[in-house]
Protein backbone atom coordinates (compact mmCIF):
# COMPACT_ATOMS: atom_id res chain seq x y z
CA UNK A 1 0.00 0.00 0.00
CA UNK A 2 1.55 3.18 -0.96
CA UNK A 3 1.08 6.68 -0.01
CA UNK A 4 -2.22 7.34 -1.77
CA UNK A 5 -3.62 4.30 -1.62
CA UNK A 6 -3.01 4.98 2.15
CA UNK A 7 -4.79 8.43 1.77
CA UNK A 8 -7.74 7.32 -0.29
CA UNK A 9 -8.16 4.68 2.56
CA UNK A 10 -8.39 6.73 5.17
CA UNK A 11 -10.66 9.61 2.84
CA UNK A 12 -13.26 7.05 2.13
CA UNK A 13 -12.86 4.45 5.34
CA UNK A 14 -12.08 6.40 8.22
CA UNK A 15 -14.77 7.88 10.42
CA UNK A 16 -15.80 11.19 10.64
CA UNK A 17 -16.79 12.37 13.38
CA UNK A 18 -19.67 14.67 12.65
CA UNK A 19 -21.26 17.52 15.49
CA UNK A 20 -24.89 16.40 16.47
CA UNK A 21 -27.43 18.71 16.15
CA UNK A 22 -27.88 19.00 19.63
CA UNK A 23 -24.36 20.44 20.20
CA UNK A 24 -24.64 22.71 17.04
CA UNK A 25 -27.68 24.27 18.87
CA UNK A 26 -26.30 24.58 21.66
CA UNK A 27 -23.26 26.46 20.90
CA UNK A 28 -25.36 28.85 18.53
CA UNK A 29 -27.46 29.47 21.85
CA UNK A 30 -24.65 30.13 23.69
CA UNK A 31 -23.25 32.56 21.34
CA UNK A 32 -26.25 33.95 20.74
CA UNK A 33 -26.48 34.56 24.45
CA UNK A 34 -22.90 35.61 24.74
CA UNK A 35 -23.69 38.30 22.21
CA UNK A 36 -26.55 39.89 23.47
CA UNK A 37 -24.87 40.35 26.97
CA UNK A 38 -22.05 41.75 25.20
CA UNK A 39 -24.04 44.39 23.35
CA UNK A 40 -26.08 45.18 26.86
CA UNK A 41 -22.77 45.95 28.23
CA UNK A 42 -21.38 47.86 25.42
CA UNK A 43 -24.19 50.04 25.52
CA UNK A 44 -23.25 52.92 27.01
CA UNK A 45 -21.36 53.89 24.21
CA UNK A 46 -17.76 54.43 23.15
CA UNK A 47 -18.39 56.18 20.03
CA UNK A 48 -20.15 59.11 22.21
CA UNK A 49 -17.57 59.49 24.02
CA UNK A 50 -14.76 59.91 21.33
CA UNK A 51 -17.41 62.34 19.33
CA UNK A 52 -17.69 64.69 22.58
CA UNK A 53 -13.53 64.39 22.43
CA UNK A 54 -13.25 65.44 19.12
CA UNK A 55 -15.77 68.22 19.23
CA UNK A 56 -14.01 69.27 22.19
CA UNK A 57 -10.51 69.82 20.53
CA UNK A 58 -12.08 72.42 17.76
CA UNK A 59 -11.65 75.84 17.66
CA UNK A 60 -15.04 77.94 19.11
CA UNK A 61 -16.29 78.74 16.38
CA UNK A 62 -16.17 75.61 14.53
CA UNK A 63 -17.95 73.81 17.68
CA UNK A 64 -20.87 76.52 17.56
CA UNK A 65 -20.81 75.50 14.25
CA UNK A 66 -21.55 71.86 14.93
CA UNK A 67 -23.77 72.47 17.52
CA UNK A 68 -25.93 74.13 14.82
CA UNK A 69 -25.32 71.09 12.52
CA UNK A 70 -25.97 68.77 15.40
CA UNK A 71 -29.41 70.49 15.64
CA UNK A 72 -30.21 70.19 12.67
CA UNK A 73 -29.42 66.24 12.30
CA UNK A 74 -31.62 65.99 15.18
CA UNK A 75 -34.73 67.86 13.84
CA UNK A 76 -34.74 65.49 10.62
CA UNK A 77 -33.68 62.12 12.33
CA UNK A 78 -36.77 62.96 14.93
CA UNK A 79 -38.97 64.05 11.69
CA UNK A 80 -37.77 61.20 9.99
CA UNK A 81 -38.58 58.61 12.56
CA UNK A 82 -42.15 60.40 13.11
CA UNK A 83 -42.53 59.47 9.44
CA UNK A 84 -41.39 55.72 9.87
CA UNK A 85 -44.25 55.43 12.72
CA UNK A 86 -46.72 56.72 10.87
CA UNK A 87 -46.13 54.67 7.98
CA UNK A 88 -44.98 51.59 10.14
CA UNK A 89 -47.63 51.78 12.48
CA UNK A 90 -48.47 47.69 12.81
CA UNK A 91 -45.52 45.52 11.96
CA UNK A 92 -42.76 46.55 10.67
CA UNK A 93 -41.87 44.85 7.80
CA UNK A 94 -38.65 44.51 8.04
CA UNK A 95 -38.84 42.58 11.05
CA UNK A 96 -41.45 39.91 9.34
CA UNK A 97 -38.89 39.54 6.76
CA UNK A 98 -36.36 38.92 10.10
CA UNK A 99 -38.22 36.07 11.37
CA UNK A 100 -38.84 34.40 8.04
CA UNK A 101 -35.43 34.24 7.11
CA UNK A 102 -34.56 33.11 10.81
CA UNK A 103 -37.32 30.11 10.14
CA UNK A 104 -35.40 29.50 7.20
CA UNK A 105 -32.33 29.74 8.67
CA UNK A 106 -33.19 27.26 11.09
CA UNK A 107 -34.32 24.60 8.08
CA UNK A 108 -31.74 25.70 6.14
CA UNK A 109 -28.41 25.36 8.02
CA UNK A 110 -29.98 24.20 11.41
CA UNK A 111 -30.04 23.94 14.17
CA UNK A 112 -34.18 23.35 14.47
CA UNK A 113 -33.96 22.59 18.05
CA UNK A 114 -31.60 22.37 20.84
CA UNK A 115 -33.80 21.13 23.41
CA UNK A 116 -35.93 18.02 21.49
CA UNK A 117 -39.09 16.84 23.21
CA UNK A 118 -42.73 16.03 22.72
CA UNK A 119 -43.52 17.62 26.50
CA UNK A 120 -43.60 21.23 26.94
CA UNK A 121 -42.49 20.30 30.48
CA UNK A 122 -39.55 19.64 28.94
CA UNK A 123 -39.13 22.29 26.46
CA UNK A 124 -40.33 25.49 28.94
CA UNK A 125 -38.25 24.91 31.76
CA UNK A 126 -35.25 24.53 29.08
CA UNK A 127 -35.27 27.78 28.42
CA UNK A 128 -34.94 29.03 32.43
CA UNK A 129 -31.89 30.61 33.07
CA UNK A 130 -31.57 31.44 29.11
CA UNK A 131 -34.07 34.15 28.65
CA UNK A 132 -34.95 36.76 30.82
CA UNK A 133 -38.47 36.22 30.23
CA UNK A 134 -40.80 32.73 30.18
CA UNK A 135 -42.05 31.63 26.84
CA UNK A 136 -45.49 30.32 26.07
CA UNK A 137 -44.84 26.35 25.64
CA UNK A 138 -48.58 24.70 24.44
CA UNK A 139 -49.13 21.07 23.60
CA UNK A 140 -51.16 21.03 20.14
CA UNK A 141 -51.29 17.30 19.40
CA UNK A 142 -55.43 17.55 18.97
CA UNK A 143 -55.46 20.27 16.86
CA UNK A 144 -52.71 18.39 14.11
CA UNK A 145 -49.60 20.61 15.41
CA UNK A 146 -46.87 18.31 17.18
CA UNK A 147 -44.17 20.12 19.57
CA UNK A 148 -41.05 18.79 18.24
CA UNK A 149 -38.80 21.08 20.54
CA UNK A 150 -37.36 24.67 20.95
CA UNK A 151 -33.99 26.77 20.84
CA UNK A 152 -32.99 30.57 21.05
CA UNK A 153 -32.81 32.74 18.42
CA UNK A 154 -31.31 36.37 17.79
CA UNK A 155 -33.60 38.24 15.56
CA UNK A 156 -33.21 41.69 15.47
CA UNK A 157 -30.46 42.10 17.68
CA UNK A 158 -32.38 40.42 20.30
CA UNK A 159 -33.02 36.61 21.75
CA UNK A 160 -35.78 35.26 21.23
CA UNK A 161 -37.16 31.74 21.99
CA UNK A 162 -38.41 29.64 19.20
CA UNK A 163 -40.32 26.81 19.53
CA UNK A 164 -40.92 24.04 16.58
CA UNK A 165 -44.29 21.91 15.95
CA UNK A 166 -44.83 19.61 12.82
CA UNK A 167 -47.64 19.47 10.62
CA UNK A 168 -47.35 16.58 8.53
CA UNK A 169 -44.18 17.27 6.36
CA UNK A 170 -44.37 20.87 7.20
CA UNK A 171 -42.06 22.81 9.96
CA UNK A 172 -43.71 25.62 11.56
CA UNK A 173 -41.24 27.90 13.59
CA UNK A 174 -42.92 29.99 16.80
CA UNK A 175 -40.61 33.00 17.65
CA UNK A 176 -41.98 34.42 21.02
CA UNK A 177 -40.52 38.24 22.37
CA UNK A 178 -41.44 39.87 25.47
CA UNK A 179 -43.72 42.91 24.50
CA UNK A 180 -44.91 45.60 26.34
CA UNK A 181 -47.61 47.36 24.45
CA UNK A 182 -51.38 46.36 23.76
CA UNK A 183 -52.95 43.73 22.69
CA UNK A 184 -52.79 43.16 18.94
CA UNK A 185 -55.03 40.79 17.01
CA UNK A 186 -53.60 38.98 14.49
CA UNK A 187 -52.14 40.17 10.96
CA UNK A 188 -51.10 37.60 8.24
CA UNK A 189 -48.54 38.21 5.76
CA UNK A 190 -46.80 36.71 2.83
CA UNK A 191 -42.84 36.95 2.85
CA UNK A 192 -41.28 34.76 0.10
CA UNK A 193 -44.05 32.04 0.03
CA UNK A 194 -43.75 31.08 3.48
CA UNK A 195 -47.23 32.49 5.55
CA UNK A 196 -46.51 34.46 8.78
CA UNK A 197 -48.84 35.55 11.21
CA UNK A 198 -48.20 37.89 14.05
CA UNK A 199 -49.64 38.83 17.54
CA UNK A 200 -49.34 40.04 21.02
CA UNK A 201 -51.30 39.38 23.77
CA UNK A 202 -49.90 42.60 26.01
CA UNK A 203 -47.34 40.69 27.50
CA UNK A 204 -45.60 38.87 24.29
CA UNK A 205 -44.95 39.12 20.66
CA UNK A 206 -45.75 36.10 18.93
CA UNK A 207 -44.44 35.19 15.40
CA UNK A 208 -45.60 32.03 13.47
CA UNK A 209 -44.13 31.07 10.12
CA UNK A 210 -44.07 28.09 7.87
CA UNK A 211 -44.54 26.69 4.24
CA UNK A 212 -48.26 25.30 5.24
CA UNK A 213 -51.08 27.13 3.62
CA UNK A 214 -52.77 30.08 5.40
CA UNK A 215 -55.69 28.46 6.39
CA UNK A 216 -53.81 25.57 8.51
CA UNK A 217 -51.48 28.22 10.08
CA UNK A 218 -54.95 30.14 11.09
CA UNK A 219 -55.94 26.62 12.86
CA UNK A 220 -52.19 26.84 14.65
CA UNK A 221 -53.06 30.14 15.80
CA UNK A 222 -56.86 29.86 17.12
CA UNK A 223 -55.46 26.36 18.71
CA UNK A 224 -52.40 28.45 20.33
CA UNK A 225 -55.04 31.02 21.56
CA UNK A 226 -57.11 28.79 23.18
CA UNK A 227 -54.73 26.61 24.70
CA UNK A 228 -53.01 29.68 26.01
CA UNK A 229 -55.98 31.05 27.94
CA UNK A 230 -57.03 27.54 28.84
CA UNK A 231 -53.58 27.32 30.66
CA UNK B 1 -18.77 42.93 19.29
CA UNK B 2 -18.57 44.58 16.15
CA UNK B 3 -17.89 41.83 13.77
CA UNK B 4 -20.29 39.49 16.33
CA UNK B 5 -22.72 39.00 13.09
CA UNK B 6 -19.86 37.78 11.01
CA UNK B 7 -19.24 35.16 13.45
CA UNK B 8 -22.07 32.91 12.75
CA UNK B 9 -21.39 33.09 9.01
CA UNK B 10 -17.81 32.55 9.41
CA UNK B 11 -17.09 30.34 12.56
CA UNK B 12 -20.21 28.16 12.80
CA UNK B 13 -19.89 26.12 9.22
CA UNK B 14 -16.75 24.73 10.75
CA UNK B 15 -18.42 23.16 13.69
CA UNK B 16 -18.41 19.54 12.16
CA UNK B 17 -14.43 19.91 11.16
CA UNK B 18 -14.11 21.17 14.61
CA UNK B 19 -15.91 18.33 16.42
CA UNK B 20 -14.12 15.68 14.12
CA UNK B 21 -10.54 16.71 15.39
CA UNK B 22 -11.86 17.18 19.21
CA UNK B 23 -13.29 13.69 18.78
CA UNK B 24 -10.10 12.34 17.59
CA UNK B 25 -7.32 14.03 19.44
CA UNK B 26 -9.60 13.14 22.85
CA UNK B 27 -11.21 9.64 21.86
CA UNK B 28 -14.21 10.67 23.60
CA UNK B 29 -17.41 11.38 22.98
CA UNK B 30 -18.73 13.94 25.63
CA UNK B 31 -15.32 15.29 26.16
CA UNK B 32 -15.20 16.45 21.99
CA UNK B 33 -18.55 17.91 22.30
CA UNK B 34 -17.40 20.22 25.63
CA UNK B 35 -13.99 20.87 23.94
CA UNK B 36 -15.74 21.88 21.01
CA UNK B 37 -18.55 24.36 22.70
CA UNK B 38 -15.53 25.62 25.18
CA UNK B 39 -13.54 26.24 21.81
CA UNK B 40 -16.26 28.01 20.08
CA UNK B 41 -17.55 30.81 22.89
CA UNK B 42 -13.47 30.86 23.28
CA UNK B 43 -13.38 32.00 19.31
CA UNK B 44 -16.14 34.32 19.59
CA UNK B 45 -14.30 36.28 22.78
CA UNK B 46 -11.02 36.47 20.32
CA UNK B 47 -13.12 37.36 17.61
CA UNK B 48 -11.94 40.51 17.49
CA UNK B 49 -8.15 39.84 17.16
CA UNK B 50 -9.67 37.32 13.80
CA UNK B 51 -7.82 39.64 11.16
CA UNK B 52 -9.85 37.86 8.14
CA UNK B 53 -7.74 35.19 7.29
CA UNK B 54 -9.02 32.01 6.70
CA UNK B 55 -11.63 30.96 9.06
CA UNK B 56 -11.27 27.61 9.08
CA UNK B 57 -7.68 26.84 10.47
CA UNK B 58 -8.48 29.70 12.45
CA UNK B 59 -11.32 28.02 14.07
CA UNK B 60 -9.36 24.61 14.29
CA UNK B 61 -6.13 26.17 16.02
CA UNK B 62 -8.45 26.66 19.05
CA UNK B 63 -10.43 23.81 18.86
CA UNK B 64 -6.84 22.35 18.53
CA UNK B 65 -5.83 24.35 21.84
CA UNK B 66 -8.91 23.67 23.58
CA UNK B 67 -7.97 19.41 23.36
CA UNK B 68 -4.39 19.91 24.24
CA UNK B 69 -5.32 22.03 27.38
CA UNK B 70 -7.94 19.33 28.06
CA UNK B 71 -4.75 16.21 27.62
CA UNK B 72 -2.41 18.04 29.53
CA UNK B 73 -5.50 17.98 32.53
CA UNK B 74 -6.47 14.81 31.68
CA UNK B 75 -2.37 12.93 31.65
CA UNK B 76 -0.47 15.83 33.29
CA UNK B 77 1.64 16.04 30.53
CA UNK B 78 2.69 13.07 30.34
CA UNK B 79 1.02 12.01 26.50
CA UNK B 80 2.53 15.21 24.77
CA UNK B 81 4.76 16.90 27.09
CA UNK B 82 7.45 15.00 26.83
CA UNK B 83 6.79 14.33 23.24
CA UNK B 84 9.85 13.96 20.79
CA UNK B 85 9.74 13.17 17.03
CA UNK B 86 12.65 10.90 16.92
CA UNK B 87 11.90 9.03 19.81
CA UNK B 88 8.75 7.92 17.35
CA UNK B 89 10.80 5.16 15.46
CA UNK B 90 11.27 2.92 18.30
CA UNK B 91 7.20 3.04 18.23
CA UNK B 92 6.94 1.30 15.38
CA UNK B 93 6.34 -2.27 14.78
CA UNK B 94 7.54 -4.72 13.23
CA UNK B 95 5.37 -7.24 10.26
CA UNK B 96 5.41 -10.66 10.67
CA UNK B 97 3.01 -10.97 7.76
CA UNK B 98 1.71 -9.19 5.05
CA UNK B 99 -1.28 -9.08 3.09
CA UNK B 100 -1.39 -7.93 -0.43
CA UNK B 101 -3.98 -5.39 0.26
CA UNK B 102 -5.99 -5.27 2.98
CA UNK B 103 -8.94 -3.57 1.32
CA UNK B 104 -9.28 -6.93 -0.35
CA UNK B 105 -8.51 -9.09 2.50
CA UNK B 106 -11.49 -7.67 4.80
CA UNK B 107 -15.14 -6.66 4.56
CA UNK B 108 -15.38 -2.72 4.95
CA UNK B 109 -16.64 -2.57 8.37
CA UNK B 110 -14.02 -4.71 9.59
CA UNK B 111 -11.38 -2.11 7.59
CA UNK B 112 -12.99 0.62 8.97
CA UNK B 113 -12.87 -0.42 12.37
CA UNK B 114 -9.04 -1.56 12.28
CA UNK B 115 -8.44 1.92 10.13
CA UNK B 116 -10.07 3.80 12.91
CA UNK B 117 -8.02 1.91 15.81
CA UNK B 118 -5.13 2.14 14.14
CA UNK B 119 -5.26 6.42 13.82
CA UNK B 120 -6.62 6.20 17.67
CA UNK B 121 -3.46 4.13 17.99
CA UNK B 122 -1.41 7.14 17.00
CA UNK B 123 0.33 9.92 20.01
CA UNK B 124 -1.53 12.83 19.76
CA UNK B 125 0.90 15.22 17.92
CA UNK B 126 0.40 12.86 15.10
CA UNK B 127 -2.73 11.96 14.86
CA UNK B 128 -4.07 15.38 14.72
CA UNK B 129 -1.23 15.97 11.28
CA UNK B 130 -3.43 12.93 9.85
CA UNK B 131 -7.05 13.74 10.64
CA UNK B 132 -6.53 17.42 9.14
CA UNK B 133 -4.60 16.62 6.42
CA UNK B 134 -6.49 13.26 5.23
CA UNK B 135 -10.06 13.58 6.43
CA UNK B 136 -10.27 17.69 6.45
CA UNK B 137 -7.87 18.45 3.26
CA UNK B 138 -5.80 21.00 4.73
CA UNK B 139 -2.64 22.33 3.17
CA UNK B 140 0.94 21.82 5.06
CA UNK B 141 0.88 25.42 5.64
CA UNK B 142 -2.91 25.70 6.99
CA UNK B 143 -1.61 22.59 9.26
CA UNK B 144 1.31 24.27 10.12
CA UNK B 145 -0.77 27.23 11.65
CA UNK B 146 -3.40 25.14 13.22
CA UNK B 147 -0.67 23.00 15.24
CA UNK B 148 1.69 26.33 15.83
CA UNK B 149 4.37 23.55 14.29
CA UNK B 150 7.31 24.53 11.64
CA UNK B 151 5.84 22.99 8.16
CA UNK B 152 9.16 20.84 8.25
CA UNK B 153 8.01 19.45 10.87
CA UNK B 154 4.37 18.86 9.54
CA UNK B 155 5.78 16.93 6.90
CA UNK B 156 7.78 14.81 8.71
CA UNK B 157 5.18 13.90 11.03
CA UNK B 158 2.85 13.06 8.28
CA UNK B 159 5.36 10.82 6.83
CA UNK B 160 5.73 9.21 10.32
CA UNK B 161 2.14 8.86 10.98
CA UNK B 162 1.80 7.52 7.73
CA UNK B 163 4.23 5.16 7.65
CA UNK B 164 3.17 3.77 11.12
CA UNK B 165 -0.75 3.23 9.72
CA UNK B 166 0.49 1.34 6.95
CA UNK B 167 2.79 -0.99 9.38
CA UNK B 168 -0.54 -0.98 11.53
CA UNK B 169 -2.39 -1.81 8.76
CA UNK B 170 -0.57 -4.54 7.16
CA UNK B 171 -0.34 -6.42 9.61
CA UNK B 172 -3.41 -6.36 11.92
CA UNK B 173 -3.64 -9.38 13.88
CA UNK B 174 -0.01 -8.81 15.08
CA UNK B 175 -1.16 -5.60 16.45
CA UNK B 176 -4.56 -6.71 18.31
CA UNK B 177 -2.63 -9.39 20.21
Amino acid sequence: MNEEQLSTLIREQATRHLASARLKAQIQTAVVLTKATAQERARPGSIAHHWTHWLSRLPFEWQQLSAGFACGVVFSVAAGALLYQLHAHQISPRLDVQMVAAHVQSMKVGPLYAVASTDQHTVKPWFQGKLDFAPTVVKLDAAGFNLVGGRIDQVANAPVAALVYTRNQHIINVFTRPDSGRPQPPERAQVKGFNLVAWGDGQMHYWVTSDVNAVDLDAFVTAWQSAGKSR
Amino acid sequence: MRNAQRFEALVLPHLDAGYNLARWLLRNEAAAEDATHDASVRALRYFDSFRGEAARPWFLGIVRNTCFDYLAKQRGLLEMGGFDDDALDSLQVTAHHSYPDPAEALSNLQLRQQLDDAIAALVPTLREVIVLREMENLDYAEIAKITAAPIGTVMSRLSRARSLLRERLRDPVARST
